[in-house]
């Protein structure tokens, strides 16, 4: 019993991970519908400056999550302003485009910090534990800044005059320029959401694993996957899908091998996009090119 | 024109799996080895994982490469024939995969490059040896494979020793430290890290302890569900067999905050500096591993400045323990006195008497693991950290 109750929060806080990488890459494909192959390298970026502030310029890690997440929206909403504007409806352009940032802002991190992983303990190392069972403080926190960012985001998009703009302009842009809705300063600032909250990610997650140039990778994959999954540009799905997949790999991970996980994961979501093309929460839609 | 939102995606997906099945290969430099107008310029190629979670050993690796290069530039070039060559190092970075690997030996082909200080993956090592043999290139590498060595490929050579020599030692030194009883390991799911866990398996058995061996799949970057996996059987020691030193660091750090207590291996290449930046030192408490050098000796304090002078980095175990080999290759280019023949070359290494002045006598070793007597056993030592305290060296005798 303490091995399965271990196994799923072991999969609620994988989830909980998961969600927080997934959401600012679902927001920017919901929003702008750019698919940000530059997701996974914000993430490394906002890692990288919360282990400058914090270990390199010696000020306290809250600050170092604050600048990592302040430092990728800055950088997310210039890219966004003066690059993906120009070809915002034409999706393979924006592909190619996020793809090359990716590889600049590798390539960068290696260049400044070497290819070798870091030394980055961030702020929380404890752990609570109850019988069997142990959770890292970490975790706990990644797990309640994570319901947190989905709040905020969920608040932001349908409870506020901005989300319903930005709602507005996804639906139909034409319309909604001619009610007087600006994209070029909402579009650059819902691309530095997405983006500051990949480096909150960043920031918040790589002390709990490693920090190396390139271990952004895994990140876009695992965003790319929820967010199939959940239903493309549907934030719910996403967070949904997020969970899921943790909990499979945990389980599997688990009770099967930890080689099987990807096997049984990767198997399972292609049985259900067989079955329901649109994901778990999303909708067929055909979009303009 | 209007665009289905599923064949945008097919693109995305496209290039989102597309890193995982591509090596990123680079070169540092180009050209080709060869004499012309009294210039004579050796081309040595070295290869292996430049970044990743790897990169520690394929950095080591090409630093050993530049470094003999400027041990034999600093003479004036190496003395081949009645010529001083320059010795030039070209790089490429093989993603830890085999067909990268490959891709690195053909790119070296192009540039007329014979003889090569790499790879070190076991299935770069596969992979890259018949592109090699294609060319007749020389390979002094490092892979750990069941089948690294293998008669059919004479000019593939290992520049130390395998888990075969000092897996057993080691374990049989540690056992009396720490007195282990049920041992786990643990590797990545493919042949670079299949090869060498189940090797240390059966040196395991062999030393009469309880073992299983599991895996994960390599890319792996949350350990949670192969934490709970591993501490289920309860075991006092957790090998990690050749686990990149990224993952080995992560794991250490999950498994110390889910409590566990016992002690850590790694019998595999040597990245410990690299592991203990990840987990930290604290949470390294008992570790022990094979150490190609003591760095607590004279002749390996000496080194390393100039090391760092003329390869930027520092020191790391391997890169040091990879030298004298290195210098072997380097030596038999001279004294074949051609840097085109790499069978005369092999034939030449094949007689070194392979003492050297930083890791003392070595042997040859492989015709009973390999069938073929070409890997280049120097003194290796067992590294141990104990109680969270900078790390010893024991200095340990090849398995007979």
């Amino acid at each position: 019993m303490g091995e399965f109750l271990q196994t799923m929060i072991g999969g609620l806080t994988l989830g909980a991970q998961y969600a927080l990488m997934a959401l600012g890459f679902s927001l920017a494909f919901g929003i702008l519908r750019v698919i940000n192959f530059a997701h996974g390298a914000f993430y490394v970026v906002g890692g990288y400056l919360a282990y400058w502030i914090t270990n390199e310029v010696g000020l306290p890690y809250v600050l170092g999550v604050i600048v990592a997440v302040l430092g990728t929206a800055a950088i997310g909403y210039v890219f966004e302003l003066f690059i993906i504007e120009r070809r915002i409806d034409d999706h393979l352009a924006t592909i190619v485009m996020t793809l090359g940032a990716s590889l600049i802002g590798g390539a960068a991190m290696l260049s400044l910090f070497g290819a070798q992983a870091v030394q980055f303990e961030g702020g929380l190392t404890g752990t609570f534990r109850l019988g069997g069972v142990f959770v890292p403080h970490a975790r706990v926190m990644i797990i309640v800044v994570a319901g947190l960012a989905i709040a905020a985001v969920y608040l932001l998009l349908y409870k506020t005059q901005v989300g319903n703009a930005l709602r507005a302009l996804t639906d139909d842009r034409e319309m909604a320029v001619a009610m007087g809705m600006r994209p070029k300063v909402l579009f650059p600032m819902a691309f530095a959401i997405a983006t500051g909250l990949a480096g909150l990610t960043g920031a918040l997650v790589t002390p709990q694993f490693s920090l190396a140039p390139f271990v952004g990778e895994h990140v876009l994959m695992i965003s790319f996957l929820a967010v199939i999954l959940g239903g493309l540009g549907s934030l719910p799905g996403a967070v949904i899908a997020s969970v899921l997949v943790g909990l499979v790999e945990a389980f599997v991970g688990t009770y099967v091998g930890g080689s099987w996980a990807p096997l049984i994961l990767f198997t399972g979501i292609l049985v259900l996009l067989v079955v329901r093309p649109s994901g778990l929460l999303g909708h067929r839609t055909i979009i303009d090119a | 024109m209007r665009t289905s939102r599923t064949r945008l995606l097919l693109v995305a997906a496209a290039l989102v799996a597309g890193p995982a099945l591509t090596a990123c290969g680079s070169d540092a430099t180009s050209g080709t080895s060869g004499s012309s107008g009294g210039d004579c310029v050796l081309k040595i190629g070295t290869l292996g994982p430049l970044t990743g979670p790897a990169a520690d050993f394929g950095l080591s690796m090409e630093a050993t490469a530049k470094f003999v290069a400027s041990e034999a530039n600093a003479d004036g070039g190496l003395e081949v024939g009645d010529k001083k060559c320059k010795v030039e190092v070209s790089s490429y970075d093989t993603g830890y995969t085999s067909q990268g690997a490959a891709a690195g030996a053909t790119e070296f082909a192009s540039k007329g490059i014979k003889f090569v200080i790499g790879p070190l993956g076991a299935t770069e090592l596969t992979g890259m040896k018949p592109v090699a043999a294609r060319y007749d290139m020389l390979l002094a590498a490092n892979g750990f494979g069941r089948d690294a060595l293998e008669k059919k490929y004479p000019l593939t050579f290992h520049l130390g020793p395998g888990p075969f020599v000092w897996a057993g030692p080691i374990m049989e030194a540690a056992q009396k430290e720490f007195n282990f009883t049920n041992v786990k390991l643990i590797a990545p799911n493919d042949q670079s890290g299949d090869d060498i866990a189940i090797v240390d398996e059966q040196q395991y058995k062999k030393l009469g302890v309880d073992v299983a061996r599991d895996t994960y799949q390599r890319g792996t970057q949350d350990f949670a569900p192969v934490v709970s996996r591993l501490l289920r059987s309860k075991p006092d020691l957790i090998d990690f067999a050749s686990s990149p030193a990224g993952d080995v660091g992560t794991m250490i750090k999950q498994l110390r905050q889910a409590g566990y207590e016992g002690t850590f291996a790694r019998l595999g290449g040597d990245s410990t500096a690299e592991i203990t930046k990840v987990a930290g030192l604290d949470n390294m408490k008992d570790f022990f591993y094979y150490a190609p050098v003591n760095f607590g000796s004279d002749e390996v304090k000496e080194i390393q400045p100039a090391f760092k002078k003329a390869t930027g980095m520092d020191a790391t175990g391997i890169s040091l323990g990879w030298i004298p080999g290195a210098r072997t290759l380097l030596e038999s280019i001279s004294e074949a006195g051609t840097i085109d023949d790499t069978k005369a070359v092999a034939k030449v290494m094949r007689d070194n008497d392979l003492q050297d002045d930083l890791l003392g006598q070595g042997v040859y070793t492989g015709e009973e693991e390999f069938g073929v007597n070409q890997e280049m056993s120097w003194p290796f030592n067992m590294g141990l950290i104990k109680d969270g305290q900078p790390a010893t060296f024991t200095q340990l005798e090849a398995a007979k």
